[in-house]
């Protein structure tokens, strides 16, 4: 339908009636008994409905997805009126659907039945559901051992399909749980859990509210997290200051217009959010941090030269903390001269942030993919624990530490057991409720994963949701080791490159959105919960009709799937799929604080779940906060990437048209790009040291030293505001230059945001 | 003030009716078809903001007015999901009867 032919923009009620909603906010603000319309119609909302936009906090739980541009573009995605009928498959070769982009599979619609790959004729048939479950089950069970199976995990994946989930894999007998915070903010819970004791971030939406100071660092929200945008720009109003560290200049991050003032959006108008912008050099982060450590450091010892108090809070050092003492001293062994290189900021950069943290009572610090992709990820999430640490700025309100996941349930599915380490206790919990043991040898993470299916010791990858092949590194050999497995089943929306390369046999099974109404056998409608980056766990319920009335929810088809391989003398799955209920009763009996489950969801807000670090109890090693001791790396890439000519260190990020894998459109407003996506942002003096200008199409070389090749082909130069000896572009395009053998020290994250490549000249050059 | 309340009284005693005349509906199915028959808003969006409602609660509760054959949706946006709607002729029965 088109907008032009829509009536009714504006928002008004009939004449006379426009009383009604001062009257029932008169009533309802009076306290008086139930009299008014607005407060007898909320009385009736349960359940609310979760934005799939993002892991941001959101308190309403209702509206929010219209007023944010991720939140409309990805219900509009979902709610599309396109579809992949069987037809469809009929007409195109999986061969043939190779050859198309990421943007134009997706742009197809909705899969509407399941499907089975028929290798002869090269395209997916119609299957009905229970041959599918039954083919899975059989080779499932034939598989020579369970850890011959691969059970990858998207973030979209809701609490009671995540539980369900593990709980499948685990009595199968297996904890290979790949999932996608592998390949994003491992590197935040690993780190985290050293420093405080829980790998989950400290604050709530509330504590923005009560920030002097918010650090923001490697994080881009205008694209990834637009409602924090809002956060921070309604701090900065009140007069916080909001330091950003980026490497490119994000134009979301300098200026914001919020969508809900309607007034500013008609008239263009936008506000200020950050109050200061450090441009690091990529993998700078860490170094730039401990700059501001050592200016604090140094003013400390002014001050106490001066028999000033101290500037640092030595309550919280003395009574929370260990190892101050040891970070002094490898702040003191690094040079400022160090530091400047390896940040890519000068001194006084530094000192000025140093003075930002020093002037404020309650400082948060947010970050994401900038900080976690990197080798050395979990020493520089160390690192700025140990600031936060200094004055006390964790577990008190307005000030902590605050990890900013991308998809809108990656978070809550950790805690429902997905990893592939998982803890003693909840291996152990798990047996107590079902009375049958698990396994306790550690599964596969993604790149184990991924180096089992090209081994050939992995024969089987079921994927809940996701884009496997496209989301991971290496991205041709993804392909490789997808196509030869016995078995690969995609439970996903829409099409995708991952379904393209199928196994020996290959299922396609289409499963509802998080806006689709989710009715049992009896026709009630269920709801899922997830949780955000903010630790609050809230249900959700669909909002739309299914998008075609063979759709099951990923809960009924891991139900269907455990059913056929299993058997159900242990579980009864079709119950449990049957009743949502059901499953957060046993959830709440093997997950700690996830008492009293199915009450406490339907609060308005949800509930919170406890994190011991915010209340100051560390169940760290040594049980207190603790400090990172180590040196700044000996070098980073880009300090690496100077030793060759025509060397750069690569990140790759979203365009604003983008959700992961997920293109919406081919532009990237905020960065004023339109209709394109292989692009490389290049510094301008850059540009003019290899001869070249914006527009000249190159080819862009991977030069990670293991004999591989890897070429992204035709890809325009466009010069921009980012640091000399660093550029960046868009995934998955680019993720072909990610090698599948470099990854985060302890994370095992790819180092997404640390590339080395070069640029070769093609014969032609286009404009961009 | 007298006309806010008049219009919250009025408002009240139809949805009132709706509900009274269908058990199975939900006070705010019955908001929804109260507000249509008093010619108050015909749209979810409208809906939500007249009486400061969740827009995403609103869009369910029309769905499962027209999974009970009480409410067809005439025009969707893509891109709000805000949806126009209409009494469905079985509806329209039960509203006059109401």
């Amino acid at each position: 339908m088109s907008k032009a032919n829509f009536i009714g923009k504006r928002s008004a009620a009939a004449g006379g009636w426009g009383a009604l909603k001062s009257c029932g906010k008169q009533l309802l603000g009076s306290g008086a008994p139930l009299m008014g319309a607005k407060t007898m119609l909320k009385a009736n909302q349960p359940d609310g409905f979760d934005c799939p936009g993002c892991a941001w906090g959101d308190p309403e739980h209702g509206s929010s997805f219209e007023f944010c541009e991720n939140g409309v573009k990805a219900v509009a995605w979902e709610a599309t009126e396109k579809r992949v009928p069987p037809d469809f498959f009929a007409t195109h070769s999986v061969t043939t659907l190779r050859t198309w982009s990421d943007f134009e599979l997706e742009k197809q619609g909705r899969l509407t039945h399941p499907m089975r790959y028929d290798a002869a004729s090269d395209r997916y048939l119609p299957v009905s559901w229970d041959s599918a479950f039954a083919e899975i089950g059989a080779i499932l069970r034939g598989l020579d051992h369970p850890d011959r199976a691969e059970f990858y995990t998207s973030g979209r994946a809701s609490n009671e399909a995540a539980f369900l989930y593990q709980l499948f894999v685990r009595l199968y007998g297996t904890n290979n749980f790949p999932d996608c915070s592998n390949m994003c903010h491992e590197a935040s819970g690993v780190g985290l859990t050293q420093a405080v004791g829980v790998g989950k971030g400290t604050v709530l939406l509330e504590d923005f509210e009560k920030a002097d100071a918010i650090f923001v660092i490697g994080q881009n929200p205008g694209t990834n997290h637009p409602r924090m945008l809002g956060d921070l720009r309604r701090a900065a109003e009140r007069g916080a200051r909001i330091v950003v560290l980026n490497p490119v200049k994000e134009r979301g991050l300098e200026r914001f217009a919020d969508p809900q003032r309607k007034v500013e959006m008609l008239h263009g108008g936008s506000g200020q959010v950050a109050t200061h912008y450090f441009q690091p050099r990529l993998g700078g982060d860490m170094a730039a941090v401990r700059g501001i450590a050592k200016a604090i450091f140094a003013r400390e010892d002014a001050a106490q030269a001066a028999g000033e108090p101290s500037l640092l809070d030595r309550a919280f050092l003395a009574e929370h903390s260990v190892d101050f003492d040891g970070y002094r001293a490898a702040v003191d062994a690094t040079s400022w001269e160090a530091i400047e290189d390896q940040s890519g900021l000068a001194r006084a950069d530094m000192e000025a942030m140093a003075e930002i943290y020093l002037g404020a009572d309650s400082v948060i610090c947010s970050w994401a993919m900038g900080v976690t992709q990197h080798r050395h990820s979990v020493p520089t999430i160390r690192e700025i624990a140990n600031l936060m640490f200094l004055r006390g700025n964790i577990g008190r309100p307005g000030a902590g530490l605050c990890p900013v996941r991308g998809h809108s349930n990656v978070q809550g599915d950790r805690t429902m057991g997905i990893h592939e380490k998982a803890p003693t206790a909840l291996l152990d919990a798990l047996e107590r409720e079902f009375g049958v043991s698990m396994p306790r040898k550690p599964g596969h993470n993604v790149l184990g994963a991924i180096g089992a299916m090209l081994d050939g010791s992995a024969q089987a990858f079921i994927g809940l949701g996701g884009n496997f092949a496209r989301a991971t590194p290496d991205s041709a050999l993804i392909g490789k080791a997808l196509a030869s497995q016995k078995l690969t089943v995609h439970v996903a929306t829409k099409l995708n490159h991952s379904h393209l390369v199928p196994g020996a046999v290959s299922f396609l099974l289409p499963c509802l959105g998080r806006t689709e109404i989710d009715r049992n056998s009896k026709g009630v409608s269920q709801i899922v919960t997830v949780e955000d980056s903010m630790s609050m766990v809230h249900g959700s319920g669909g909002i739309n009709p299914p998008a075609s009335p063979e759709l099951r929810s990923e809960v009924r088809i891991v139900a269907g799937i455990a059913a056929a391989t299993l058997g159900s003398d242990v579980v009864d799955w079709a119950a449990l799929a049957d009743d949502y209920d059901l499953i957060r009763d046993r959830i709440a009996r093997v997950i700690p604080g996830f008492t009293d489950y199915n009450t406490r969801v339907r609060k308005p807000r949800g509930f919170h779940l406890r994190n011991s670090a915010a209340h100051r109890e560390w169940n760290t090693k040594t049980g207190k906060a603790t400090f990172f001791t180590g040196p700044l790396p000996d070098a980073v890439e880009h300090q690496v990437a100077r030793s060759g000519e025509g060397l750069f260190v690569l990140q790759t990020f979203r365009s604003h048209d983008q959700y992961n894998t997920t293109i919406y459109g081919m532009s990237d407003r905020y960065r004023g790009i339109y209709g394109k996506r292989t692009i490389v942002f290049v510094n301008p003096a850059d540009l003019e040291a290899i001869g070249a200008k914006s527009g000249d199409v190159v080819d862009v070389v991977g030069q990670h030293d293991d004999g591989v090749s890897r070429v992204a082909e035709g890809f325009s130069l466009v010069a921009y505001d980012i640091p000399r000896g660093c550029v960046a572009g868009y995934y998955p395009e680019l993720n072909c230059l990610v090698p599948l053998s470099t990854f985060g020290d302890e994370s095992f994250t790819p180092t997404s945001k640390s590339v080395i490549v070069s640029f070769r000249k093609r014969a032609q050059s286009v404009a961009a | 003030m007298s006309d806010m309340h008049d219009a919250a009284v009025r408002y009240m005693a139809q949805v009132e009716a709706v509900c009274a005349a269908d058990p199975a509906l939900s006070p705010l199915g019955g908001g929804i078809l109260a507000a249509l028959a008093l010619k108050i808003v015909a749209d979810s969006r409208s809906f939500a903001r007249t009486f400061g409602l969740e827009h995403a609660l609103v869009l369910r509760e029309i769905q499962q007015l027209v999974d009970m054959d009480r409410l067809i949706v005439t025009r969707r946006d893509e891109r709000t999901q805000r949806c126009v709607y209409a009494a469905a002729p079985s509806g329209e029965a039960h509203r006059r009867a109401a």
